[in-house]
């Protein structure tokens, strides 16, 4: 009966075993190992997570945004708590584990994941104010989306520059420190939607032209060590993390930002005098995004398809739902400022492509606390019995 | 004949059935465990798929009426797809976890 390949890998050194046999000992705490469990996925949550805050975010704008209102709201709904969940498990982790949590703000893998709690909260911002307009909240959660921009801007960077043991570039940098990007151009979005007054009109445009020029130079500079590393070094199915998709996203939600620039600040000093540059440079940077998503599902068809790279779920692969989503909603921005009408049947495809990678990610994600409860589940009831058990053997 | 049937037949044999007992209560388990894990992936993949169909079916006919029209019927059986695909995915995965658990697969092997 345990004919097939996959069931004879199981070994009876494994984790669950343990479990179990923890489970048979009479009076065991019932909650004991769950309650590990949940603290070691703590311990080691990547702070990449709001990645999923960023995609659920920006498919459900899309949707909005093609007049899907049913899905904009049911994602937003799913789209506060999840927030709000995170920033609970990161203050837990930052409280519980520090060692963990400072370590990876100078850690060139894990660092940048630090930068999608900037994006994420931009991102919810867009969707308060345009979904529930509550217009006062989405001002607080921009300015609280340029701070942290600032921490984490100066922070990592800095961190990264005066760090004594620094890795190679093979080994330290992917796809995910263009989230830097993303951030610097999310508070440029949210920023151009609002409309916030910092000093004076003109200064708060200069201030979102600024960060929309700030992301353009970041892309260029990481983009660079980026493609010198696909070209230059080895590379294994294990090194293209889903994040690379993030090379595309940065530049779909650079052009959204451009768009928004245009859209808003057209009759504004200095943007007015620079409409043509910002069409220009924004129409640049839709191509580039354009011109990576071949190349992206060649890297991937490569890696799963002739490489045999197992699928499993990781918090990255919400890395790669958010570009799908941005770039639906860019194509579409940009296709009503150049008057390009079959546009929007691109921004449509991506749409489909961008809901149905949310759903298939998000379903796999809620497989671990799925795990984790109804392990909780038989733990408890094992233990009950055990303890009646020896509880009857006692008495006899 | 049995080790124990040399000295101690009566004993012996007690303790024979008493091990027939537990190896057919493990097959069992073994078998239901086998089983559970074969019709939770049978259902997960089965909800993705009218997940998708659904997804797709409410995407069509969201596209095609005008901004801000109410939901049509195509819209609305989409939707329902996509939650119908959802609760059969949940079921699943539910059957696959409790029947790995129970076979005591390693946790590397269903994540």
């Amino acid at each position: 009966m345990y004919g097939t390949g996959w069931f004879r890998q199981a070994s009876t050194m494994s984790e669950i075993i343990c479990t179990n046999a923890k489970m048979n000992q009479p009076g065991a705490n019932a909650l004991g190992f769950p309650l590990a469990h949940v603290s070691k996925r703590i311990a080691e949550l990547h702070p990449a997570y709001f990645a999923l805050v960023m995609a659920t975010g920006i498919v459900s704008l899309a949707c909005q945004s093609f007049g899907l209102p049913q899905a904009a709201q049911f994602l937003f709904f799913i789209n506060v708590p999840a927030y709000c969940v995170l920033l609970i498990l990161f203050s837990i982790r930052a409280w519980k584990f520090p060692a963990q949590f400072f370590a990876d703000w100078s850690s060139h893998k894990r660092a940048f994941g630090f930068f999608t709690v900037v994006a994420a909260t931009n991102v919810l911002g867009c969707q308060v104010y345009q979904l529930s307009q509550v217009e006062r909240l989405a001002h607080y959660l921009w300015w609280a989306g340029l701070l942290l921009w600032l921490v984490s801007t100066y922070t990592i960077f800095v961190l990264l520059v005066v760090l004594q043991q620094k890795p190679s570039i093979e080994d330290g940098i992917n796809g995910g420190w263009l989230v830097s990007v993303v951030a610097t151009q999310s508070v440029c979005v949210l920023g151009c939607q609002l409309k916030p007054l910092v000093f004076t009109a003109e200064l708060s445009t200069l201030l979102l032209l600024s960060f929309w020029l700030f992301g353009g130079m970041l892309y260029v500079w990481l983009i660079s060590l980026i493609f010198y590393r696909y070209m230059f070094f080895r590379f294994e199915p294990g090194d293209l993390v889903p994040p690379y998709w993030i090379n595309m996203g940065a530049m779909a939600i650079t052009t959204l930002a451009g768009t928004e620039l245009i859209r808003t600040y057209a009759e504004v000093s200095p943007v007015t005098a620079m409409i043509p540059f910002i069409k220009g440079l924004t129409t640049m940077y839709w191509a580039t995004a354009t011109w990576w998503i071949p190349m992206l599902l060649c890297l991937g068809l490569w890696r799963h398809g002739v490489q045999r790279f197992k699928f499993t779920y990781d918090p990255l692969y919400w890395g790669l739902v958010f570009p799908l989503g941005m770039y639906s909603v860019c194509t579409l921005r940009l296709g009503e400022i150049l008057e390009i009408a079959p546009m929007a049947v691109i921004a449509r495809v991506f749409l489909l492509a961008g809901l149905i990678a949310w759903l298939i990610t998000f379903l796999t994600m809620i497989q671990r606390p799925l795990f984790a409860i109804l392990l909780a589940v038989l733990y408890t009831n094992r233990s009950a019995t055990n303890t009646l058990e020896g509880k009857n053997d006692d008495a006899e | 004949m049995t080790l124990n049937e040399g000295y101690m037949p009566d004993a012996g044999r007690a303790m024979d059935a008493y091990a027939n007992l537990i190896q057919t209560k493990q097959d069992k388990q073994k078998v239901s465990s086998v089983s559970n894990i074969k019709l939770g992936k049978l259902l997960i993949v089965i909800g993705f798929l009218v997940s998708i169909v659904g997804i797709v079916a409410y995407c069509m006919a969201g596209f095609t009426t005008d901004f801000g029209a109410e939901i049509s019927i195509a819209g609305k059986t989409g939707l329902a797809l996509v939650a119908a695909g959802t609760v059969c995915w949940f079921i699943g995965a539910l059957k696959f976890f409790h029947g790995a658990i129970e076979a005591n697969l390693p946790e590397e092997l269903f994540f």
